[in-house]
């Protein structure tokens, strides 16, 4: 459906030097053995130390780009919605791996509460003290087009004009083994991990771009409705995390190409079609509108239209 | 438009079924009779066991794949919330958990820690909460939407309130809202290691209470449009009136000893229906148990509602604390208390709070056309929903 929603500002951590770093694309990095660690930010200078101790890694993905993302603009936040596809995983692991070798007293409650979905939309609420709507949208495959759809919804209501969309994974050692051996049943993929923060808002004034667009569709019609966007809309890009095209004349770009794959990888893209209306990207001439198609192996797509 | 519950389902200690679980809540009979040696854990607490095992689940549903409990437990109730569901429409499930397949990850992990190789694979795919929800979708009729929702212990009830936004601004005509957990040694420990699972049977309310006892199971919603209910003649159970989702932004696994949050969760809620607190009937409270929560929820209510509070009860001491389920099979009781006019007793309550709420002691048949149901989870996720008794809607 057609929607009027500003994006009013974005950031990103990922593999690639793309935080707070507008010339990320002077040094694009390549995978290292299939893989795509984040360049990750020096996180002193971004969050209050005392938080910083309290945290795990994939916290410090989201609320470093949280509050990123917040210093362009002076907003009230009415909702801070997150997306994961695998959590805290980290955390997860290592409360599992002392609690299968401690013996007799109950182990650390730190990683314990650490390891829950909601502690990234958590810890940013509490951070930012927003007493906000507050929710964790988790999928194994498109985690973050389905936190969009809830910022969406929540943007159809007049009690919400500026919302927090932030969405994050991560990659971890015993995480990168057990998706080998997964895998061996599947294609082998370049794997990744990163996270992008993005503050949308009824509000056009002073935003860096406009989703005009979004709707879930089975995947089978992704490709026409590709193609009455592209009869609407100057669409220079298709953006995919995968290889299908779905539309012959238009210039597709894999965002997994420069951050991997992962469940909430869409951020990171999402995050790039934002970069490109906006900056001078040499792999990717300004564009005017950019299409983003995600789909599901059930079989169902969201298609997505920003532009300037 | 406007959002009704057309019909509900809940599986929990108490029992299989809607049935099974009024029975128990009218004649005080709580379902705490497990322990948790059970899953291996070195200590021996009380537990609110499903007392359905994965095979007897499984074989319910001819299902072949050794899908994570959670997902089993889910299938349990949903399925009772569709038995009398049968048009075509654009329906969407939603499911709040909190552990997904950690059950079957906790059996690999073991084996993967001591000797990796032979770790079964099989046992950690259906790790993520999102299987949870996606593995039991080719069960049920066909779905324009799956999404799962994990904000600890509220997220069957923002589940709950994802749906009834889908469905107020028009995008879906049905939802299958809520959430589901099974126990797992994972929660146990993790409880356990913030110290607040009580020996006993938990006491929520009670100036004495000493921590929550865990749970197991689903509930579920089924929501619909006021269209849809209209044009194929169902006859609602309840309207979901109003809902709110905050956070109480103070602490990671506290609440605010004010209730910022559960006062502004009940405040908003009541206020985006336009309705005073006097016309609330009955409060099915969050009340785990914990000296924490109970404390902030009772100055919470008080604050609201004065000395005038209405008639509340928490029903943790039936079910256990079932976590991400919790929302959605206190939501089944709330739309229960309005189907049948009746409130819930709280167990275990002996002495009150200093200066603290008190709970209904016994089973009570009274108007109950207005139902809070509170949630409160970890990292200050407080949501509150309102159910409201109509007149029977026909075509």
């Amino acid at each position: 459906m057609k929607t009027q929603i500003y994006i009013h500002s974005s950031s990103c951590i990922s593999a690639q030097h793309t935080f707070a770093n507008p010339a990320w694309h002077d040094n694009v990095l390549k995978p290292e053995n299939n893989i795509y660690k984040c360049v990750e930010p020096d996180y002193t200078n971004i969050i209050d130390s005392a938080f910083i101790r309290r945290m795990n890694r994939l916290q410090k993905f989201g609320l470093s780009t949280a509050i990123s993302s917040l210093q362009r603009v002076n907003k009230a936040i009415d909702a801070v919605i997150f997306a994961t596809g695998r959590g805290c995983i980290d955390s997860t692991c290592k409360f599992l791996e002392r609690m299968f070798n401690r013996e007799g007293l109950p182990v650390n409650p730190a990683v314990f509460i650490q390891s829950t979905h909601n502690t990234i939309a958590a810890q940013t609420a509490i951070y930012l003290k927003s007493k906000a709507y507050n929710t964790t949208i988790t999928d194994n495959q498109l985690p973050f087009e389905l936190a969009l759809d809830n910022a969406l919804i929540c943007l159809h209501d007049n009690d919400f004009e500026n919302i927090l969309l932030g969405a994050c994974d991560e990659i971890t050692p015993q995480l990168l083994d057990i998706l080998d051996r997964i895998s061996k049943f599947g294609k082998p993929e370049i794997y990744g991990e990163g996270g992008a923060c993005f503050i949308l808002s009824t509000d056009s004034t002073d935003s860096i771009a406009e989703i005009k667009y979004f709707n879930s569709v089975p995947a089978d019609e992704a490709a026409a409705t590709v193609g009455i966007l592209s009869a609407e809309y100057a669409v220079d890009y298709i953006f995919t995390a995968g290889k299908r095209k779905y539309a012959e004349d238009i210039p597709h770009i894999r965002y997994t190409d420069y951050f991997g794959n992962f469940p909430t990888s869409a951020a990171c893209g999402f995050w790039l079609a934002v970069d490109c209306l906006n900056s001078r990207n040499p792999a990717i001439s300004r564009a005017g509108n950019i299409l983003l198609v995600a789909e599901n192996r059930q079989g169902a797509a969201f298609v997505t239209a920003v532009g300037k | 438009m406007r959002v009704f519950v057309a019909d509900v389902g809940i599986i929990s200690a108490t029992g299989a079924g809607v049935e099974n679980n009024l029975c128990r809540l009218l004649d005080m009979q709580h379902g705490l009779n497990g322990k948790s040696s059970y899953l291996d854990a070195d200590t021996d607490y009380y537990v609110g066991r499903v007392a359905l095992s994965n095979e007897e689940l499984r074989d319910m549903f001819g299902i072949k794949t050794k899908l994570s409990r959670t997902s089993l437990l889910s299938l349990h109730a949903v399925n009772e919330c569709l038995k009398n569901f049968h048009p075509n429409c654009r329906m969407g499930f939603i499911s709040g958990t909190t552990t997904g397949g950690m059950d079957k990850s906790e059996s690999f992990c073991n084996q993967y820690l001591t000797d990796p190789k032979n770790a079964r694979i099989s046992d950690v795919v259906y790790h993520t909460c999102g299987s949870a929800t996606a593995s039991i979708a080719s069960y049920l009729p066909k779905l324009n939407y799956i999404s799962t929702i994990s904000t600890a212990c509220s997220s069957a009830t923002n589940a709950i309130i994802l749906g009834a936004q889908k469905i107020k601004y028009g995008q879906l005509d049905a939802v299958i809202a809520g959430g589901s957990d099974s126990l797992c040694r994972f929660t146990l420990d993790g409880f356990r290691s913030l110290l607040i699972l009580d020996n006993d049977r938990c006491k929520p309310l009670d100036l004495n209470r000493a921590g929550l006892n865990l749970g197991e199971g689903a509930g579920y919603l089924l929501l619909v449009s006021e269209d849809f209910a209209v044009k194929h003649g169902i006859s609602p159970l309840c309207e979901l009136k109003s809902y709110a989702n905050v956070n109480d932004a103070f602490h990671a696994t506290a609440l605010s000893d004010e209730g910022d949050g559960p006062y502004l969760a009940m405040k908003q809620t009541l206020a985006k229906a336009n309705l005073s607190t006097e016309k609330v009937d009955y409060i099915n409270l969050h009340g785990t148990g914990t000296v924490n929560n109970d404390l902030a929820e009772s100055a919470a209510i008080l604050k609201l509602f004065g000395e005038t509070y209405p008639p509340l009860s928490s029903t943790k001491a039936y079910t256990g604390h079932t976590l991400g389920a919790s929302g959605g099979i206190e939501a089944v009781f709330s739309v229960l208390a309005i189907k049948e006019q009746k409130v819930f007793p709280n167990l275990n309550f002996t002495t009150p709070m200093d200066s603290g709420i008190i709970p209904v002691l016994k089973p009570k048949t009274q108007k109950v056309k207005y139902v809070l149901s509170n949630s409160f989870g970890f990292g200050g996720n407080c949501s509150s929903l309102l159910f409201a008794d109509i007149q029977i809607i026909t075509n």
